[in-house]
């Protein structure tokens, strides 16, 4: 029995462990992003004063530009809309005529002093005199394209890619010779030459017009000059100009005795206009057969010998003597001899080809008019080297020549992989999309974000992975372009600094020994070398190469605060990237892709992005750690929530009294939880105290549960005598559990954290290389590769490109003689409002307010230095030797600059204090560090900056301030909130996310009235750490809920959480007397697309391409307004509309072929709501001719039937008649009569409403004989 | 001894022999700078054409090395010269605007410009210098055309001028000058060149010289964002220059 009795316990027992453990495990993982607190025992006041600097210096970064804008008073209106508080005021206006006579062009409404006219406050192309058209001069027979109405002095019509009919292009024959170009031209054209035109609308390519003109029936013309007789070959055409008597002979000579005119046959050779081949001459000058050494063969009896009949046809016949049968295709043409003597007179086939033609790496022989792309060095996976650029070579009339692509890599040379015959097109980087990718709101999900990186030929995917809790991937470029960091370094450096990141190592104490249990590979140079690729790969970031195979580090790596060279990696690997690779080169990916690099790129990547900052372009404004942080925040969101499924409870209906056990446990356990957050206990640790805990809980649970009175009554009798045995058992296990733990240090934490900083490539100092850009082979490729902005800069800091576009560029360096150090003064006209540099010396200045005060607490200062010159400038709180071992970048920028800011922004004391008091340190370690917090009230930041010689300053130059301690007396200020207030939320949507930002560590409550802070029901959850700091402050969080059509939430704050028990009448904590409001606005619908213009609809068109608009109409959602995109591909990589952000959205499209359609649209607007639908078009094109399906006669009419609307003429000579002159029959649809008459051959044209009509006759009506 | 004299006596001859054909030269250098040519009443025709012809050619080669334009306003300076934009936008990534629509005309009219105040000097010239020598010129107004056309400028005056003397009378009018040049087929490629940019952003070059082999074309670069079009006749090596901005790229990030 006795047995049985501790049987039972045992299982009691059991089920408890397993119930509290269900908790335990559950917390453990939904808190495994929990704040973990810093070691306690390695406190570093130095530390958390640099995160604050650095943190407020990003922060100026980010919009306080002035002191007098950071010394505003709190307005929280005009922080709620701080993203685009700068923008707002800047809208885009047309102006009609620029002071330089630039016609119609958009400007920003503060640069209206550029425009010599009034501006119009709207978009060029909603104006009357600046939209956009076709311009046809109907004189000359030319359109052009996007001119502005008032711009055209002819004909405008409202299509600015020029699709329409006066446009079309056909074959224009003009004697021997055809010109691709419209009807009108084609009349002007004629009409210079004294020829009736002979437009063919049929002949629609360029290249069959060509081909037309080798096809022109030529002979023996003969005709009378004075009163001789003479000849001239030429086409029929030409030779009705020169006699009316018609006397062509087709295909015969003038040579021929037939023709009987005295010209002696094959007197000499030449070149002929217009031809590729070497021609024999007659005697009077008329072109021949193509010259063959074999006379007879060549003069053919004196008849015409076609081109393919001809000696050796299909080749190039290249410095061949015996034939001249060149051809520009084959890489050839007449020429006079220079080498080669042919066996007849002195003309050639000159090769045109290009022998040992320059390679990407090497040489390689290349026909006339290939291209191939050279380049600088390796290319793609993000190693493109500084300076480098792509460009394209060519082969043309012998000659290799060269275009170079976009400078800074904003262009990419492609190349297609035929072996044969290469062809290579310049064509823009579109690199800068990349990085767009992973900020995208649909991309949170990985493979998401893998497929539309993917999709981008010019980015990659990046898989990082530093242990667990740091495993993300992020889109990156793969040709990364370059920057200009003479002009632009700042957005540069803006850019690089998305690869900075926090990786913070957790080790943890358990049973067994020290433990990682998270960001494992922090402090390895596993971490530096994926970092530095990711940084590499955003541009001229980190360490890398210029086009010296010069390496430079471009990145820095802290430990704990400290930098350090142990994480470093080998940069001598980046040097072979400073080599080309022999066949390497950018692939165009799919056909579409080839034509979008062969015919430019707007048509598919539709609306330009805005152009003034490319920050904004990639969305990057407003992030503090960057993409990083982005891509974390996520991934730790993700595990949040797979978390938070875990921990639901499973019910358990086991035992009766097991119920409130569990409620029991819970308390248990949160104690426990509390306790360990209290002792500085985290991980494994916390597990077991809050089993621990949870056994306690437990038990009391049991206890509560079994008893009427709880563990009181269980002593005296009342309750039941097992239950309580097991209750008092729990109790005893777990406060020996508890006991255990503690005096093992099982579950502490040490964090190591560590921070990459992504740095801009520094060239190297000086500039003695900087004459390499236009004599050194490497660089200059034999003289093909020009110097550049660009690859000037790459090469020194003193490096510059001088007489860009004169013709005399050259590379030079600036200073060559500076051994003068940079001259360090304080920067007076910057420094925040109420502050002023004093004991301004050669040595340094002090920085204290103007009554001569120290720095107030929780206050940000903003001060700056000016150098004389370009310099970087470094500080650091102790002294140092010399540059090189100082530890920080002023401002956290390692540019070169003249002005250099940065802000002081110390916590209080008491805060300090407070966050040490948490750490379960010592007495003797607090007393020490008190020491530590009063000594920094007074500090100095020394300072030493560097010239872009190497030069710099070797006595420190001293900043010195002090911190002002005293009581605190201002409430926390909220200074941003997201949303912001008057944000529309999706419909339907019962809950939102609101986080606020306070300008110091406070607890914040809210409310749906103003009530007063106590009263207030609903607290945020704010992070209240000092190192918790954000951009923008320390974030609350908070769901609010029961959402309304117009949700007001009050907000108010109590400051300083530290005093929270320990309020005295010198320290009490501040409540805000006016709170804060967010507005929430609930969308009254979900938003719909109401209708598509083009869904389901049939578009006909005479010509090809056609431009059609697409118009989408929206209804509902927030406030009526969506932004929409279109794809022809699907719901990925989708194109902003031309006009939208609007109920009507439009997007014009000018190059439309035949064929059906599906256009993919999505709309979305503020609130978040989204509208899909997809619609189906077809083009149909009518680009042929109309055909006769029957002709009959009757009643001596003559019927002619067409398959189309048509109309139809006739003459009684031949097919090639003039239109405007001939017959009509009767009828403009589909049948034709006329009038009979059979003596008579009746030449029928058909031609339809397109003006589609064929080559020669429709058909030949002949009477039966 | 009488071999040295008879030395000296030669370099002498030599040096009068050489400074006799100086002056001669510098008389002829100088002179026909200082004073016009003599009009002879007989080729005040000769006299106006030429002086058209070599305006129009100075117009001609101002025009095909500024893009079209005289004096362009807009305009990017390449090899120190300035080239005006044919087709221009201001701003990054979107396509160019056309500046000369009917670049034909426009050259005309910018040849038209500068001629005919050129002519009018010499018309001027010519009177001032008839009357000099008692000649009574009378001039009535006229217009002046500029027509381009294939391989050719035409100019034209059409006032008619009326020289008086000793009741002798000489009237003239029609004044032409035809001057060849290419400027016309170079309007109608660089007007193709700006389309193919207002509307792709690109041109095929390469392509357009493969089809067309008795053009050549280059194309250059300006901060990655300005492209230089020159067409050169391969036979002339007669060139035409213009400038281009179209979907330019910010350079560098």
């Amino acid at each position: 029995m006795q047995e049985l009795f501790s049987k039972k316990r045992i299982s009691c027992l059991e089920i408890a462990i397993l119930v509290t453990a269900i908790f335990a495990f559950a917390y453990l993982i939904s808190t495994d992003n929990i704040k973990l607190d810093n070691k306690e025992s390695k406190i570093n006041i130095g530390k958390i004063l640099i995160t604050f600097l650095k943190v407020w210096i990003e922060r100026s970064k980010l919009g306080i530009v002035s002191a007098e804008e950071q010394t505003q008073p709190y307005n929280y209106e005009v922080f709620g809309g701080f993203n685009w508080q700068g923008q707002a005021g800047l809208q885009t206006v047309c102006c009609p005529r620029l002071k330089n006579n630039a016609t119609c062009q958009e400007i920003l409404s503060a640069n209206t002093q550029d425009c010599a006219t009034d501006v119009i406050p709207s978009k060029c192309e909603n104006t009357v005199q600046c939209k956009l058209g076709c311009c046809y001069d109907s004189q000359e027979g030319l359109c052009s394209a996007n001119t502005p109405k008032d711009s055209c002095k002819t004909v405008w019509k409202d299509d600015k890619a020029c699709n329409i009919p006066e446009c079309k292009l056909g074959c224009c024959v003009l004697g021997s010779q055809t010109s691709f170009v419209s009807k009108s031209r084609c009349d002007k054209l004629s009409g210079f030459l004294g020829l009736q035109p002979d437009f063919k609308a049929a002949v629609n390519t360029e290249i069959g017009c060509i081909a037309l003109s080798n096809s022109q029936e030529e002979g023996a013309c003969i005709y009378k000059l004075g009163n001789a007789k003479a000849c001239r070959f030429t086409t029929k055409q030409e030779c009705s100009k020169l006699t009316k008597s018609g006397g062509f002979y087709k295909g015969y000579l003038c040579s021929n005795p037939a023709v009987n005119v005295s010209c002696i046959k094959q007197a000499k050779t030449g070149c002929a206009d217009g031809k590729d081949e070497v021609y024999w001459f007659d005697s009077c000058g008329n072109r021949e057969n193509i010259y063959d050494a074999d006379k007879d063969r060549s003069w053919n009896n004196g008849k015409v010998l076609l081109k393919s009949e001809s000696c050796n046809s299909g080749q190039g016949n290249q410095e061949n003597v015996n034939c001249g049968n060149c051809d520009y295709f084959s890489g050839s043409m007449c020429s006079k001899a220079k080498d080669k003597k042919p066996v007849y007179g002195n003309f050639i086939c000159e090769n045109l080809n290009c022998k040992d033609a320059p390679d990407n790496v090497g040489v390689k022989d290349r026909k006339n008019g290939e291209s191939w792309c050279a380049y600088d060095g390796f290319i793609g996976d993000g190693k493109d080297v500084v300076g480098s650029r792509n460009f394209k070579y060519y082969c043309i009339n012998g000659k290799v020549k060269v275009e170079p692509c976009g400078d800074f890599r904003t262009g990419l040379c492609v190349q297609s992989d035929n072996t044969d015959f290469s062809s290579a097109a310049c064509r823009p980087n579109r690199a800068m999309e990349c990085l767009s990718y992973n900020s995208k709101e649909e991309n949170k999900d990985p493979d998401k974000l893998k497929e539309q990186c993917e999709e981008n030929s010019d980015c990659m995917i990046q898989n990082l992975n530093f242990g667990k809790g740091y495993k993300f991937s992020i889109c990156t470029p793969k040709y990364p372009a370059g920057f200009d960091m003479k002009d632009n370094s700042e957005a540069g450096e803006k850019i690089c600094q998305q690869a900075n990141i926090k990786c913070t190592k957790i080790m943890e104490k358990t049973f067994s020994g020290w433990k990682c249990i998270s960001g494992c590979d922090c402090d390895s140079q596993k971490f530096t070398q994926q970092m530095n690729n990711w940084c590499t790969s955003l541009g001229d970031c980190g360490g890398k190469v210029n086009l010296l195979a010069e390496t430079d580090k471009g990145y820095s790596v802290k430990v704990d605060g400290k930098p350090t060279t142990k994480l470093d990696i080998n940069l001598e690997q980046y040097k072979k990237y400073a080599y080309p690779v022999l066949g390497q080169f950018v692939n165009p990916g799919d056909f579409s892709e080839l034509f979008k690099a062969a015919y430019g790129w707007g048509a598919s990547t539709g609306k330009p992005y805005a152009p003034e900052d490319p920050t904004i372009m990639l969305g990057l404004i407003g992030t503090v750690t960057g993409l990083g942080g982005a891509g974390m925040v996520y991934i730790w969101g993700a595990k949040a929530a797979t978390a938070g499924s875990a921990a639901v409870p499973a019910s358990s209906p086991f035992l009766a009294g097991m119920g409130s056990a569990l409620i029991g446990a819970g308390i248990g356990m949160a104690v426990g939880l509390m306790a360990a957050q209290l002792l500085g206990i985290q991980g494994q640790g916390t597990i077991a105290m809050g089993v621990a805990g949870a056994m306690v809980g437990a038990g009391i649970g049991i206890l509560l549960s079994t008893t009427k009175l709880g563990a009181t009554v269980c002593a005296a009798s009342g309750g039941n005598p097992l239950a309580c045995g097991i209750g008092i058992g729990l109790i005893i296990v777990g406060a020996i559990i508890a006991a255990i733990t503690i005096a093992l240090g099982v579950g502490k934490v040490e964090k190591t954290e560590v921070n990459f900083y992504c740095q801009p490539y520094e060239p190297p100092h000086g500039g003695s290389d900087c004459g390499k850009c236009t004599q050194d082979s490497k660089i200059t490729g034999d003289g093909l590769k020009k110097c550049s902005k660009y690859r000037c800069q790459s090469l020194g800091q003193t490096c510059e490109f001088i007489n860009e576009g004169t013709g005399q560029e050259s590379c030079v360096n600036i200073n060559p003689n500076d051994v003068n150090v940079p001259v360090i003064k304080p920067w007076k006209e910057f420094i925040t409002a109420g502050y002023n540099y004093t004991n301004i010396t050669n040595r340094g200045f002090v920085v204290k307010n103007s009554e001569g005060e120290c720095i107030p607490e929780f206050t940000a200062v903003m001060f700056g230095l000016i150098t004389e010159e370009p310099a970087q400038c470094k500080y650091d709180f102790n002294h140092t030797s010399s540059y090189e071992e100082m530890q920080n970048f002023i401002g956290d920028s390692s540019l070169y600059k003249y002005n250099h800011s940065m802000a002081f922004f110390v916590p209080s004391s008491g805060s300090l204090l407070s966050q040490l008091e948490e750490k379960n340190i010592s007495t003797e370690d607090i007393a020490n560090l008190q020491k530590q917090i009063l000594g920094l009230l007074d500090f100095n930041l020394y300072v030493r900056c560097i010239d872009k010689n190497g030069n710099s300053n070797i006595a420190e130059y001293a900043v010195k301030t002090c911190v002002k301690p005293g009581p605190d007396l201002t409430p926390a200020q909220i200074l941003l909130s997201n949303p912001s207030s008057g944000s529309y939320v999706k419909y339907g949507v019962t809950e939102q996310n609101l986080t606020v930002w306070v300008n110091e560590p406070a607890e914040c409550k809210w409310d749906y009235s103003p009530l007063k802070y106590n009263e207030m029901k609903n607290n945020f959850d704010c992070k209240n750490d000092l190192e918790d700091v954000e951009s923008y402050g320390w974030a609350c969080n908070s769901l609010i809920g029961n959402l309304s059509q117009n949700t007001s939430v009050y907000i108010r704050c109590k400051d300083q959480p530290w005093l929270e028990g320990k309020e005295t009448a010198n320290a009490t904590r501040n409540i805000n007397s006016q709170a804060a409001f967010v507005k929430l606005i609930s969308s009254g619908s979900n938003l719909s697309i109401d209708s598509v213009s083009l869904n389901g609809t049939i578009l006909f068109s005479g010509q090809e391409p056609v431009t059609q608009d697409l118009e989408v109409r929206t209804s509902g959602g927030a406030d009526g307004k969506a932004t929409c995109y279109y794809s022809f591909t699907g719901y990925n990589n989708m194109i902003e509309f031309l006009n939208t952000a609007s109920s009507v959205h439009t997007q014009p499209f000018n190059l439309l072929f035949k064929g059906e359609y599906n256009l993919y649209i999505k709309c979305g607007d503020a609130a978040g709501n989204i509208a899909e639908t997809t619609s189906q078009f077809q083009i149909e094109a009518d680009t042929t001719a109309p055909a006769i399906t029957r002709i009959y006669k009757k009643d001596n009419n003559l019927f002619v039937f067409t398959d189309e609307s048509a109309d139809c003429k006739f003459s009684f000579n031949s097919c090639d008649f003039n239109w405007e002159n001939a017959t009509a029959f009767s009828g403009n649809l589909k049948e034709h009569t006329i009038a009979w008459n059979q003596n008579n051959i009746y030449y029928t044209k058909c031609r339809d409403l397109w003006d589609n009509e064929p080559l020669g006759c429709s058909s030949i009506i002949k009477p039966e004989r | 001894m009488a071999k040295k004299i008879k030395n000296k006596g030669q370099i002498t001859i030599f040096i009068i022999v050489a400074i006799i054909l100086v002056a001669i030269a510098l008389f002829f250098i100088f002179y026909s700078k200082i004073k016009p040519a003599s009009i002879n009443p007989l080729n005040v025709q000769d006299y106006i054409d030429s002086c058209m012809k070599t305006s129009g050619q100075e117009a001609i080669n101002l025009v095909e090395e500024r893009g079209g334009y005289l004096n362009p306003g807009n305009y990017i300076l390449y090899k120190n010269k300035t080239i005006g934009y044919t087709c221009y936008n201001k701003n990054y990534y979107q396509t160019c605007i056309m500046q000369t629509p009917n670049l034909i005309g426009f050259e005309a009219e910018q040849i038209r410009g500068y001629s005919l105040s050129k002519i009018n000097s010499c018309f001027d010239s010519l009177k001032i210098d008839l009357e000099k020598r008692n000649y009574r010129a009378i001039m009535q107004e006229g217009n002046f055309s500029v027509e381009l056309s294939p391989g050719k400028v035409i100019l034209e005056d059409n006032r008619k001028m009326t020289i008086t003397k000793n009741e002798q009378t000489l009237n003239y009018g029609n004044f032409q000058a035809v001057i060849p040049s290419r400027l016309y087929e170079f309007a109608d490629i660089a007007q193709e060149i700006s389309n193919q940019e207002a509307k792709f952003c690109n041109f095929e070059y390469l392509g357009y010289m493969i089809l067309y082999n008795s053009w050549i074309i280059d194309k250059d670069e300006l901060n990655g964002q300005n492209k230089i079009y020159t067409i050169k006749d391969k036979n002339t090596q007669e060139e035409f220059r213009f400038a281009v901005r179209s979907c330019a790229l910010p350079a560098g990030m």
